[in-house]
């Protein structure tokens, strides 16, 4: 039987709505003229040129990491390999969890905690680019405010009861199947995280030298760099120690691109306890260095 | 919304109208056969899962036409990518960042770290990319240092003060003598190399006036 679909009338309402729509239109033209609009236009599509070209390279920048974190966790689940202790030491770069973390939901709720924020944190990568360029000190400090997160994330989801979810690429499939299923929920995620920064980088215009360790988590949580990128801009950033110490810690657990993931594959309530978790081991590290 | 299929069919296109567009290299750091490598495995595994059970093909029979169009749309969003990348999102940072890399300006940058009275005051020559001034700040010779990607990209160099006019374009590697010093700016000690002259590496002219 052929669809009947109802075609939209016309009607009074509607034809005044178009005329004040265009009213308004005519409005804005006569109070906007173009030798006002044109140079900021200028700058608007300059911002947007840059935001768009930095949403790319951080697509691609992910992409090697996405694919070898969907290859991982898909040969994984087939072999039948323990998930968690395979996403801590084989994720590369944090940005591998926005694969892994549709699979761990089934494992145990401690358990896929630890995988996620360790595994975000202080994966081996992270940790060795923090030794190379922050120093050992701080590499202490990074090791020890993670596994705070770690285990303070671990005792809340323990708590906190899984939410209903659909039906997930755990089933063993073709690995070709597990790959792209994976891969392709990595990237909406990531692109959503990717969006968030782009735009913050773009618009962003005064030094971040003078920032406090308030600002400093949150231009970290926004900009949520590479695990392997974070120590760099930290140094790069700003001058005190304590301040990298939250800068790098917030970019890794308080961050746009964890909380999206952890919100997408385990829901809002876990991922406001990562969240407190987070902050939580922010201040820790913070009061450590600065002792 | 489109498909997990359709995503990585755009990400693929992406990452090939990226290496046709000759982009690659202002927007990651990892070379060209790793990107080519990741955009393989992806196109492979999304030809080689297209069997699927009869209730799941009928499931996602309307979606196929969505993986070349994300492939399509990938591509043609790689191909307005420019082969430069922009002026970083931050300004030229004038301390020692990596210990790893040497060459002249990052080992001035790390003595100065060290021991600042190492430098202070003397004449030094470094190499890297110049930036004209602007109305905030002075012009700079730099390198950039990108740990991932072009978002987490630095530049790393000194505050330059010629002792003439400098007529070169943004972008230009040149070598930069002057005399190093010191200055605080918004509460920032900033390295400048002051009466500096520079000079284009590439074709040897001071570009001076």
């Amino acid at each position: 039987m052929p669809l009947r679909f109802r075609r939209l009338t016309f009607t009074y309402l509607r034809r005044i709505g178009l005329a004040v729509l265009v009213l308004v239109g005519l409005i804005a033209a006569a109070s906007f003229p173009p030798a006002i609009v044109a140079p900021r236009a200028v700058a608007i599509a300059t911002d947007l040129a840059r935001a768009w070209f930095y949403f790319c390279s951080m697509m691609v920048g992910a992409a090697p990491f996405l694919a070898a974190g969907a290859l991982a966790a898909a040969v994984a689940v087939r072999m039948r390999v323990a998930l968690p202790l395979f996403a801590m030491l084989f994720p590369g770069c944090d940005c591998s969890m926005n694969a892994y973390a549709p699979l761990l939901r089934h494992a145990r709720p401690g358990l896929s905690a630890v995988a996620i924020v360790w595994g975000s944190c202080c994966n081996p990568l992270a940790l060795y680019t923090t030794a190379a360029v922050l120093g050992p000190r701080m590499l202490l400090y990074r090791m020890i405010a993670g596994a705070i997160a770690t285990a303070l994330t671990a005792a809340a989801w323990s708590k906190i009861l899984a939410p209903p979810h659909g039906g997930t690429c755990a089933q063993p499939h073709k690995l070709s199947r597990s790959l792209v299923d994976l891969a392709g929920r990595g990237v909406t995620s990531f692109a959503i995280a990717a969006g968030v920064s782009a735009v913050f980088l773009a618009l962003r215009s005064h030094s971040m030298h003078g920032l406090g360790p308030g600002a400093a988590a949150l231009v970290g949580a926004v900009l949520s760099p590479c695990s392997s990128a974070d120590a760099l801009l930290a140094r790069a950033l700003f001058a005190e120690p304590g301040t990298q110490l939250v800068f790098v810690i917030a970019a890794q657990c308080l961050d746009v691109r964890q909380l999206i993931v952890v919100y997408r594959s385990f829901g809002a309530t876990r991922a406001a306890g990562a969240c407190c978790a987070a902050i939580v081991a922010c201040c820790v590290g913070r009061a450590l260095v600065q002792r | 919304m489109c498909s997990v299929e359709a995503r990585l069919a755009g990400l693929v296109g992406l990452i090939a109208g990226a290496i046709g567009h000759h982009s690659m290299e202002a927007l990651v750091r990892a070379p060209a056969p790793v990107m080519i490598a990741t955009a393989a495995i992806f196109a492979v595994a999304l030809l080689m899962s297209r069997e699927r059970s009869v209730a799941a093909d009928l499931q996602v029979r309307s979606f196929r036409p969505a993986v070349p169009a994300g492939l399509i749309a990938g591509v043609i969003a790689g191909c307005t990518l420019p082969g430069i990348a922009p002026a970083s999102w931050q300004t030229v940072i004038t301390h020692a960042t990596l210990h790893s890399a040497h060459n002249d300006l990052f080992d001035a940058l790390d003595t100065l770290d060290a021991q600042p009275g190492a430098l202070l005051g003397r004449q030094i020559w470094v190499t890297g990319v110049w930036r004209p001034p602007d109305r905030e700040n002075l012009a700079t010779v730099s390198q950039r240092v990108m740990a991932c990607c072009a978002a987490d990209a630095v530049d790393i160099g000194f505050d330059v003060a010629p002792a003439r006019i400098v007529a070169l374009p943004a972008g230009t590697r040149v070598r930069v003598g002057g005399i190093v010093n010191e200055m605080l700016r918004q509460g920032e000690t900033r390295y400048v190399l002051r009466d500096a002259v520079v000079k284009g590496s590439n074709e040897g002219s001071s570009g001076e006036r």
